[in-house]
């Protein structure tokens, strides 16, 4: 009898221990290997298929460090535990990646020595001990990207009352990470001496400049005296020439295109000058199955207009037969003084980025001409042609609720074989505000506080009403 | 499969009968509608910040976790250590039924009591739908979490159950386990984030896993780490149970 109760005793020892085990065992795997269902509104902590398919790709480690005063997060949007949620995604989805919070209130020595370590980055350099803006560090190897939470969340118009706020953390982080992590930068060489942008220059070139570097590009002006040989260059870009290139230079670009380059052709409307005078350039997109209006595009309908009275400028929509820009399909682009396009090659070799409504025209063409077309030839050679260098004008291209932008960015990263380019456009977290009127009010404290609970407790007593007289 | 449901059936009468149940039911609701109510009144001031009610009411503070453990506490108190205190432990043990359908029976009669105070708490959002826009989303996995949550703590109140002699005593080890959870869950959030302690909290904080719940995250490590730790909860119940019978 004593070896029976001995036995299940170290039956029962050896399965509390196995239990104890298992139960370890089982979250540690869970932890290693996890996965989750997105079931918010805007399916805010979801990655998109860009960022995800980004961070299959990095060849290095990426650290990113939140920067946060969680104690400043009690209320409201709690920036916080967006981040946290999201980062955990980002972490989940390449093993590469290592996500660490420092609270400069828990952790003062730590946030110190980061600030010490990143100061130039962060902003700090030269700065005393005041106060750090908050955000995401991204760190790889010697390079360090920084987002303020400013930019992670873009802040709101005093007085919205809509149930949902803008989100951009995706979109910059996964351009922060990128930007660090790519190891080998594709160059993107502008040719000079035709009047050109100078991406030195002004305003419109210097955004376009920003974006392509935080997408990890490098940028290379060619210079006119070496010619067109573009050594190293992953797309050539022509922005906004306002002088015709010269045959042999048009030649040059021609032979690189049937030799599988890529090219990228802003054009503005060349005015009473025909397209080949002015550009010089009508035997390239020829051979690329493109032709380019000489007259500007129109708007007609006055209802369109993107400023009344002013046709030429335009507002044409991404369409959606281009599969990497399909995720912008519907959205505005926004262009003046536009040249026309129109495809004149097989219509699987030309597509259509960006339409224009059957109001707008061209004087020389029957029927709305296209803004954009993306041309694939045989070869591997690749030319998009945007029908204007305005379509990075920042009062365009710097709205929130146009795809100029979004648009060159991405057809950049077709050219050079990028998997994800596309700056992700913000998406919407729930927020609810609450307008309860008094009596509303009133109603709801009666409802939940005297009405549900004196229910479940008439339910008892008839419950111990019954069972009362049951046994009697 | 016909034992369990009669021991099931015999268990949900024996709480549905008992005047525990309506009081912990009827003080559930009180405690719930009140926590709700000042949700609402708060939010719904002029200078309230933005905020998802529904969100805030599942474990949006440590106040919605420290009632839930004394109800769970409460409702699990009576599974063993109530047949033990009558006499009817023995019997029970010896009847032509297997140990594992006596624990599932028990376990399953206080979770679906469980579950069941939920079941009113789903007007609150409906209260809600009138007055704003909330997301079905995460209210649905708030409900989910809740669910969860309590599959482990009904669990570890069996176990509680199952290693005392007495009732009270079994709520207190009951408040004992789940209080012990929560504490950790705060340990986990107050250590620095980078270290190995810290993250082994965090993961098993209740905090951070309802936090992920209730705005609409159903991570498959948070329904793991319930699952098991109801499931060794349960085996460590049989363990106890076998003990008791060879004694």
């Amino acid at each position: 009898m004593r070896s029976t109760s001995g036995s299940v005793r170290l039956r029962a020892l050896l399965a509390g221990a196995l239990g104890l085990a298992l139960l370890v065992e089982v979250n540690e795997l869970s932890c290693l290997r996890h996965g989750a269902l997105d079931w918010s509104r805007g399916a805010v902590f979801t990655l998109s298929e860009r960022t995800v398919a980004a961070l299959e790709t990095l060849d290095r480690d990426v650290a990113l460090t939140v920067l946060l005063s969680e104690g400043l997060e009690a209320v409201g949007l709690r920036r916080g535990e967006l981040l946290r949620r999201l980062l955990d995604r980002y972490a989940a989805a390449s093993p590469r990646i290592a996500v660490r919070f420092l609270d400069p209130d828990r952790e003062p020595g730590a946030f110190a020595e980061t600030v010490r370590r990143r100061a130039f980055v962060l902003g700090r350099a030269g700065a005393g001990e005041g106060s750090l803006e908050q955000g995401v560090l991204v760190e790889a190897g010697d390079r360090a990207a920084f987002r303020s939470l400013e930019e992670l969340f873009p802040p709101v118009a005093e007085g919205d009352r809509s149930s949902s706020v803008p989100v951009a953390v995706e979109g910059e982080l996964t351009a922060a990470i990128l930007q660090v992590a790519a190891e080998r930068r594709p160059v993107v060489c502008l040719t000079t001496g035709h009047g050109e942008w100078d991406l030195a220059g002004p305003e419109a070139e210097a955004l376009w400049r920003a974006h392509l570097e935080s997408e990890a590009y490098e940028i290379r002006s060619l210079d006119p005296a070496a010619g067109l040989d573009a050594e190293g260059c992953a797309a050539l870009a022509i922005a906004g020439p306002s002088r015709a290139f010269l045959p042999h230079e048009a030649e040059r670009l021609r032979e690189r295109l049937e030799a599988g380059g890529r090219l990228l052709v802003l054009l503005d409307a060349p005015g009473e000058a025909p397209a080949e005078a002015a550009w010089g350039l009508g035997r390239l997109l020829e051979r690329a199955g493109i032709e380019a209006s000489r007259g500007a595009v129109r708007e007609t309908d006055a209802a369109r207009m993107f400023e009344p009275g002013v046709s030429s400028l335009v507002v044409g929509s991404a369409g959606d037969r281009f599969a990497r820009t399909r995720g912008l399909a519907g959205q505005r682009v926004v262009l003046l003084q536009a040249a026309g396009l129109r495809p004149t090659g097989p219509a699987s070799r030309v597509v259509p980025l960006v339409e224009a409504p059957a109001s707008q025209r061209v004087e020389e063409w029957d029927g709305p001409p296209a803004l954009a077309l993306a041309a694939e030839i045989e070869g591997g050679g690749r030319l998009v042609v945007i029908g204007g260098s305005t379509v990075l004008f920042p009062p365009f291209a710097a709205r929130g609720d146009t795809a100029n932008l979004a648009l060159v960015m991405e057809a950049v990263a077709w050219l050079v074989d990028r998997p994800a380019a596309l700056p992700l456009p913000p998406v919407r977290a729930e927020r609810v505000r609450l307008f309860l009127e008094p009596g509303t009010l009133g109603f709801l404290w009666w409802w939940l506080v005297v009405a549900m609970p004196a229910g479940a407790a008439l339910a008892g007593f008839l419950v111990w009403r019954a069972r009362r007289r049951g046994e009697g | 499969m016909r034992i369990f449901r009669a021991l099931l059936r015999r268990e949900l009468l024996a709480i549905w009968t008992s005047p525990t149940a309506w009081v912990v039911l009827g003080t559930f609701l009180l405690l719930s509608g009140i926590y709700f109510y000042e949700i609402l009144w708060v939010l719904s001031r002029p200078a309230a910040p933005y905020g998802t009610p529904m969100a805030t009411f599942f474990g949006g503070s440590l106040l919605s976790f420290v009632p839930l453990v004394l109800f769970v506490a409460a409702i699990t108190m009576r599974s063993f250590a109530e047949e033990h205190h009558a006499g009817t432990l023995e019997p029970l043990l010896t009847a032509p039924v297997t140990a594992n359908q006596v624990v599932a029976a028990k376990y399953a009669g206080a979770y679906l009591f469980y579950l069941a105070l939920w079941v009113p708490t789903a007007v609150y959002p409906l209260l809600l739908w009138r007055h704003a826009d909330p997301a079905w989303g995460p209210i649905l996995a708030g409900y989910l979490g809740m669910a969860l949550f309590g599959a482990a703590l009904t669990a570890l109140g069996v176990l509680a159950s199952a290693l005392a002699r007495r009732q009270i005593v079994a709520a207190i080890l009951a408040f004992g386990f789940g209080g012990g959870w929560l504490l950790a869950g705060l340990g986990g959030s107050l250590l620095p984030g980078g270290s190995t302690a810290g993250r082994v909290l965090r993961h098993v904080s209740p905090f951070e896993m309802m936090d992920r719940f209730r705005v609409g995250l159903v991570d498959s490590r948070d329904v793991v780490l319930c699952v098991s730790v109801a499931a060794a909860a349960l085996l460590w119940t049989r363990v106890v149970l076998d003990l008791r019978r060879s004694s």
